[in-house]
């Protein structure tokens, strides 16, 4: 029914090509009959002149010949036209493809740019897709206590990592705090942008980005990507028993995409853009290359898997290291996963939109062809030393937004949209860990509005119609073989983004247009009451709006790691830090802290700000620790206890004093 | 319209030589066994010996007594035997018969041969030709519903569309 419904809407949107196919069709048809005729009616003609006694019958082999010819020759040009053209040049094996060298690799990137070209409609969901992908970025975890990812804690020491340095902090000794300043193993790189650190009983893990040269700054943050090919991904660890020396050091050419570590193991996910628009290109040099502890391991290009459909404009690597034993094992795919990967205990799951291009359009250069999006979950197995592919699932429709799965050890949830001309489908996927679906929902009814967020508490699936329309569509995924739809509820703080504090209670934050002026210039926290999940009730809010410091951006904006939500202290911490992206100067750098009271709602404690001087590529954290709040900015850390967040017992600076 | 029941060593010599070959209807049954023969069917039965006496039979049943036809030329005058001739057809008002490699005028109106060889096979195809169906090579139909036919001696006949139906019946197509 669905192949019927494409062909049908290929027929509306391409009716000049459809007419010659027609017409084509008709053509042939008629030649055939006229051939077929011509045959039958000698024949008969031979039958009346043998009765006749007639022997001397010519038997006119060559006419014979050219009518089968024309009789056979549509019937086999269409069979080969339709099996050409399901015959892509690269073979899929469920929907993977081994490469065989680099003219694979160009012929991939060249088949599906030419379609994504010609594909209007496609580039405009792109760009849509894009769009909402900078909206919705707010919608990342929001981080506990201990887990900002440049600020950690043990027991015995905070550990701040910085663009140039690692500093271990002793916060119990307050004439020499500063226990150890890592540096001269990020000399040599041109920036360093830390992204991840990581401790454990016996290492320092830390993670980041280093840039050979600075000469671009992208347009939404100072340390954000940038996919040229002077970007490698680094990984030091340190020995904790061996006063944190470095115990070994890889380096990777490409972007960090994501990262986990389980144990002993830290899995990594690089992207290593290819300039497929450099005339002169040579793909060898993209490979990616890991640099373990100075033995150099280039990736073979038949080692590379591509999967069908996915945007093939970069290799993605991932590796599984064994920070104990200093080894690894790696998988590379041809394509761009920096969108959605997830790594848990359980795997990388690495999703990508597949495109499904309709075959016709190939043949044509149509206004509005028709495609197909699909979601790729590609799966890949790791144990303590190894790493292996599992599976790739295709589901229909693309997510709705990077949050709209959830992974965790009963499997996968999502949620995808599918949109076609007139139409748009939304789906419930529940997938298990063997990538099997477990069920599904495919009329999830919205009216035909769009999705603007899907949120998974507990065993709940909330999904939030476009914001407009204000409505929520509840599922009950208690039972994962059968969703149950529970209600639709009407409330409109629910977009954006929703956090559970706690089993009752629902932290919303939203994206806010104070001046109504279509530019969101603020942000919107409220406490919702969802002990009947039928009827939510907001408790209180409290409203930010960026204009009050000066501001048009808020690092808040894209990188929610920054924000600190305390259900121990009932706290809640935005980091403040913004400038003006025209003119760099800093208008407001610090932390706002808000107790979260029951009666009163969210109540400003106070604002911590250790200077106003402007520190590009730095970023404000907060920690909580035994009843202090420790508010860690790049160039010092500030100590204050919980209850008076403003007084500052002492202030300590990062910076060596060799320096 | 023949069904001949020989033993299988002699099918092929008798069928070349009586000019028949195996059709599932028929009325005649041809066999060197009369106990072989057929309650409901015209049963001749000969020995080897009389195979040229059964053939020339056979041409009596298929196209009767011979029947000639007188044509002229410069040269002067000539009885043709129908089966020889290809096609009849109108030039300028005269009647000419067309064999293989020569034609001669016919004093008789093309509907009046029509009518004398009314079971030698010959049909009518157009107001101006009338065909000998053991003398078409080849039929090919045209692209406005015409059909071509192509004559032993490589002419082009065309077939009318007013009388399109009744060649049609009469070949059984």
């Amino acid at each position: 029914m669905d192949g019927f419904l494409i062909f049908l809407e290929f027929m509306l949107n391409n009716v000049f090509q459809i007419s010659v196919i027609f017409l084509s069709v008709f053509l042939m048809l008629y030649f055939f009959q006229k051939s077929y005729r011509e045959i039958a009616m000698n024949r008969k003609l031979r039958t009346f002149q043998k009765r006749l006694r007639n022997m001397n019958i010519a038997k006119k082999k060559k006419r014979m010949a050219i009518l089968s010819v024309m009789v056979i020759v549509p019937i086999v040009s269409v069979l080969a036209f339709f099996q050409l053209i399901r015959s892509p040049q690269i073979t899929y094996e469920y929907h993977v493809s081994h490469l065989n060298d680099a003219e694979d690799i160009t012929m991939i990137y060249e088949s599906y740019h030419q379609k994504f070209t010609k594909n209007v409609s496609l580039r405009e969901s792109s760009i849509q897709a894009f769009d909402a992908q900078r909206t919705v970025q707010f919608n990342a975890a929001v981080y506990s206590e201990n887990d900002m990812p440049t600020v950690k804690y043990d027991t015995r020491y905070i550990y701040v990592l910085n663009s140039d340095r690692l500093v271990i902090v002793n916060p119990g000794n307050e004439t020499y705090p500063i226990h150890k300043n890592i540096d001269e193993v990020f000399d040599g790189i041109g920036f360093f942008n830390p992204i991840e650190l990581y401790i454990d009983q016996d290492y320092v893990v830390v993670v980041g980005n280093g840039y050979e040269t600075l000469s671009v700054l992208p347009y939404n943050h100072p340390i954000n990507t940038n996919n040229g090919d002077n970007i490698s991904t680094y990984v030091f660890v340190f020995d904790k028993n061996d006063n944190f020396a470095l115990s070994s050091k890889y380096v990777i050419n490409g972007n960090l995409d994501a990262i986990h570590k389980n144990e002993h193991n830290l899995l990594v996910s690089v992207n290593h853009h290819i300039p497929f628009n450099d005339e002169a290109l040579d793909v060898h040099h993209y490979l990616p290359t890991i640099d373990a502890n100075g033995t150099i391991d280039e990736t073979l290009i038949s080692d590379i898997r591509y999967i069908e459909g996915t945007e093939p404009n970069s290799f993605t690597t991932l590796l599984n290291i064994n920070i104990k034993n200093s080894s690894y094992d790696k998988e590379v795919l041809f394509g761009d996963y920096k969108n959605y990967i997830e790594i848990t205990d359980q795997g990388f799951y690495l999703l990508a939109e597949s495109y499904e291009f309709i075959e016709a359009t190939e043949m044509f250069t149509v206004s509005e062809p028709v495609n197909m999006t699909r979601t790729a979950i590609t799966k890949f197995n790791y144990t303590s030393d190894t790493l292996n592919y599992h599976s790739t699932k295709m589901v229909r429709g693309a997510l709705v937004q990077n949050d709209s799965i959830l992974i965790d050890e009963d499997g996968l949830r999502l949620v995808t949209t599918e949109k076609r001309t007139d139409s748009i489908t939304h789906r419930l996927y529940v997938i298990n860990h063997d990538m099997n679906t477990v069920s599904r929902i495919t009329d999830i009814d919205t009216d035909g509005h769009n999705l603007s967020s899907v949120q998974f508490f507990n065993d709940y699936t909330y999904l939030i119609v476009d914001r407009l329309t204000d409505v929520v569509i509840v599922y009950n995924l208690t039972n994962i073989y059968n969703p149950i739809y529970e209600d639709t509820i009407d409330y409109d703080a629910f977009s954006h983004y929703v956090y559970a504090y706690d089993n009752e209670h629902i932290l919303s934050i939203d994206l806010f247009d104070f001046e109504e002026d279509g530019l969101i210039d603020g942000i919107r926290i409220a406490m919702l009451d969802v002990s009947d999940i039928t009827s939510p009730q907001e408790m209180y809010n409290e409203t930010i709006i960026y204009k009050d410091f000066g501001l048009n951006f808020n690092e808040m904006l894209f990188d929610n790691n920054t924000i600190v939500l305390s259900q121990r202290h009932k706290m809640l911490i935005v980091p403040i830090n913004s400038y003006n992206v025209l003119s760099r100067i800093e208008a407001m750098e610090g932390v706002l802290i808000f107790s979260i009271d029951n009666d009163e709602g969210l109540v400003l404690e106070g604002f911590i700000s250790h200077t106003s001087q402007f520190t590009p590529y730095a970023s404000y954290r907060a920690i909580i620790h035994n009843n202090f709040l420790y508010v860690i900015s790049h160039d010092a850390i500030s100590v204050s206890r919980i209850d008076s967040v403003e007084d500052i017992m002492y202030q300590f600076s990062l910076i060596n004093k060799n320096d | 319209m023949f069904k001949l029941k020989v033993p299988k060593k002699q099918r092929d010599k008798f069928r070349t030589q009586l000019r028949v070959g195996d059709s599932v209807e028929y009325e005649y049954v041809l066999t060197t066994d009369k106990d072989l023969i057929e309650d409901d069917k015209i049963n001749i039965v000969f020995e080897e010996k009389d195979l040229e006496k059964v053939s020339r039979l056979l041409d009596l049943i298929t196209k009767g007594e011979d029947l000639y036809i007188t044509g002229y030329n410069e040269i002067g005058q000539k009885n043709i035997e129908s089966r020889y001739i290809q096609y009849f057809t109108i030039e300028d008002d005269e009647v000419y018969a067309i064999l293989s490699k020569v034609r001669f005028m016919v004093k008789l109106k093309l509907y009046e041969l029509e009518e004398l060889l009314d079971d030698k096979y010959f049909i009518r195809v157009s107001k101006y030709a009338l065909v000998n169906i053991n003398k078409i090579d080849y039929i090919k139909p045209a692209l406005n519903s015409k059909l071509i036919l192509l004559m032993k001696n490589g002419d082009e006949v065309e077939v009318n569309r007013h009388y399109y139906k009744a060649f049609k019946e009469v070949l059984n197509i």
